[in-house]
């Protein structure tokens, strides 16, 4: 193994309940493998992650798959909705994967749509919605199940800067009204002043961990 | 060979495990989650589903016109025997002779009723140009004879139609007597008995003289004016304790007949298969392999170009048997509906062809029932595939639009030089 090409090497993180972290670094440093990593999308070779004291080299695939429904949220850079629903049912979708009840779910699709300025658009398809609302509601849909975690790959990278702040300070208000965590990845070191704590990786490691703006 | 029977067998096990119960209680718990989602999503592929419903209608109608066609013979074997007015539930064969057939096309009528041997020919009598008919003794033909007087015919003796007794002038004791063709060589039978004429039965009995099925084959040797070679003998669905017995007298009858019977290798299998091993049916069955390669590719296709939003649906927590289900549920219900398009075009194309032109065409219950189940198996082994390519496929893999192999761990995916999916 020690020939190898690592994608990561040396990593620790903690990520604490309610805490906002942003990681940055250059392409290629392995941002969005450590963000596979943490979302169980992906296994280490070596090594291990420990959610709310379970570790993840402990699940099988269907317990990942099962940890990730209800733990975990995920914004994309291309935000991938599914084309063939509609906002509120690409939003309601991962209650739906829980078994939460019809009603609940949806009064909370309702409600997050309406926190992410969305509610008028409910009924639109992701074809007929902007970059910049179809990642609102990739933000309502991430924080559906109310996870404990939200992990972001690049949520503005394929924004204009109007957008993408908005898309930074949704994810701010949500880290604080409701306490999640949310782990960030962005090559753009100008969102640190959003951030609690900011990561900066180069070749597979972490490099530097400093405060953020927190603001 | 071996490796393909080792993948059947290992594919078989694997779908035991998948239809647990424990397996199936999940997948009830998915469906009213997922067969929206994929009703949804066929609606949005509609053309594209179209096709793979189209595949399979064509598939399931070409297959029923061919069966149709192969049915067609056995039915065409049967008006044949009809002509001579038997019982609906009888078929007979046996004796060479003028309209006889091959015993292999028998497989075709097999499940229309039970075989017994007997033998008609036309003779000149003192009663003038008569048909005398050779029954087995103790058949079903043969206990069916209604008679009008007298008893049945043993060896030498002749059971005379009621009218032509009564035109003739001839009762029980008197004698007719058989002329050859081309020699002096004559044949004297007894009246045992009258048969009665309103049994119906008029087209085999009408102004017939009914013989023992051994007196019938001498009575032909000794006039020479047929041949009384005996070809085959096909003996089917007799009780089985009289079977032995049966054989044994058929193979001292006719020596040089060959013997069919429902307890040859042939026919028990197929009895097992139920007629699908006849080369005829494998050959249509065959449509059924193109029809899974059009759905294979269509299926292919549409799984492939949608390979972001199903790791998407992953990484949000679908489970790999969920993604699974959810895309063959999306192709069964195109592939139901095929099914019934194919049923209804096939059905359509049977009857007009039947109509329009002189091929004899049949369809039986169970051609119907094969097309539904041949075209459902060849629309899961084509779907399988793709489904389990996407199954295997980590959410990673497919948000990043890799290509997939079936084996994401195998030393061939690693090397990759074939190209995946």
């Amino acid at each position: 193994m020690g020939d190898g090409v690592w994608a990561l090497r040396r990593v620790d993180l903690d990520v604490a309940p309610g805490e906002f972290v942003l990681v940055t670094g250059p392409s290629g440093c392995g941002k969005t493998t450590l963000l596979n990593l943490l979302g169980g999308l992906d296994r280490p070779t070596r090594g291990d992650i420990l959610l709310r004291e379970v570790a993840y080299s402990k699940l099988d695939e269907s317990g990942l798959a099962r940890l990730r429904r209800r733990e975990l949220g995920f914004v994309f850079q291309f935000f991938n909705l599914l084309a063939d629903l509609t906002a509120e049912e690409n939003v309601a979708l991962p209650m739906r994967l829980v078994g939460t009840p019809r009603a609940e779910i949806a009064r909370r699709t309702a409600e997050l749509l309406e926190a992410v300025g969305m509610a008028h658009r409910a009924r639109h398809t992701p074809f007929e919605l902007s970059g910049g609302e179809q990642q609102r509601v990739a933000v309502a849909r991430a924080l559906a199940n109310n996870p404990a975690i939200v992990l972001a790959d690049e949520p503005t990278g394929n924004l204009d800067s109007r957008n993408g702040e908005e898309v930074m300070n949704l994810f701010r208000r949500f880290n604080r009204e409701r306490g999640q965590a949310f782990v960030v990845v962005s090559h753009d070191p100008g969102f640190s002043a959003y951030a609690d704590k900011v990561v900066r990786m180069q070749d597979g490691e972490i490099v530097a961990t400093t405060a953020g703006g927190g603001r | 060979m071996l490796g393909l029977f080792d993948a059947l067998g290992r594919a078989v096990v694997r779908l035991g495990r998948f239809l647990r119960p424990r397996n199936l209680r999940r997948i009830a718990a998915w469906l009213p989650l997922y067969a929206p989602l994929a009703a949804r999503s066929t609606r949005r592929r509609l053309l594209r589903y179209l096709l793979v419903g189209l595949s399979l209608g064509a598939g399931i109608t070409v297959y029923l016109c061919l069966v149709a066609s192969l049915n067609g013979q056995a039915s065409g074997l049967a008006r044949r025997t009809g002509e001579m007015e038997l019982p609906a539930h009888v078929l007979v064969f046996g004796l060479a002779g003028p309209g006889s057939q091959p015993v292999e096309s028998l497989k075709w009528v097999a499940p229309a009723g039970p075989y017994e041997p007997f033998d008609r020919w036309r003779a000149t009598t003192s009663l003038g140009q008569r048909w005398v008919v050779g029954l087995e003794p103790g058949g079903r033909l043969w206990s069916d004879l209604g008679l009008e007087s007298g008893s049945l015919p043993a060896g030498g003796e002749v059971l005379v139609a009621g009218d032509l007794a009564q035109a003739a002038g001839l009762g029980v004791g008197d004698v007719v007597v058989l002329a050859g063709a081309g020699s002096d060589e004559r044949v004297i039978l007894r009246v045992s008995g009258t048969l009665d004429d309103r049994t119906g039965r008029s087209a085999l009995y009408e102004e017939a003289l009914v013989v023992a099925l051994p007196t019938s084959l001498e009575a032909r040797a000794r006039l020479g004016d047929r041949d009384p070679r005996v070809d085959a003998l096909a003996v089917w669905e007799r009780d089985p304790g009289d079977l032995d017995r049966l054989l044994g007298r058929l193979r001292e009858l006719f020596p040089a007949a060959s013997l069919w019977w429902a307890g040859l290798p042939a026919g028990q299998a197929y009895r097992t298969a139920g007629g699908f091993l006849s080369p005829g049916r494998v050959t249509c069955a065959l449509v059924f392999v193109l029809a899974g390669l059009g759905v294979f590719n269509v299926m292919l296709l549409t799984l492939l170009q949608r390979k972001v939003q199903l790791g998407v649906l992953k990484a949000l927590g679908a489970e790999d048997d969920e993604v699974f289900l959810l895309l063959l549920l999306e192709g069964a219900l195109t592939a139901l509906g095929g099914t019934a398009l194919g049923l209804s075009a096939g059905l359509a194309a049977v009857a007009w062809l039947d109509k329009a032109s002189a091929v004899t065409l049949a369809l039986s219950p169970s051609s119907l029932l094969w097309a539904v189940i041949l075209a459902l198996a060849s629309f899961f082994a084509a779907a399988w595939l793709p489904a389990t390519l996407c199954r295997r496929a980590t959410a990673v893999q497919l948000m990043a639009g890799r290509r997939l192999y079936l084996n994401p761990r195998s030393t061939c995916a690693q090397c990759g030089r074939c190209g995946g999916f």
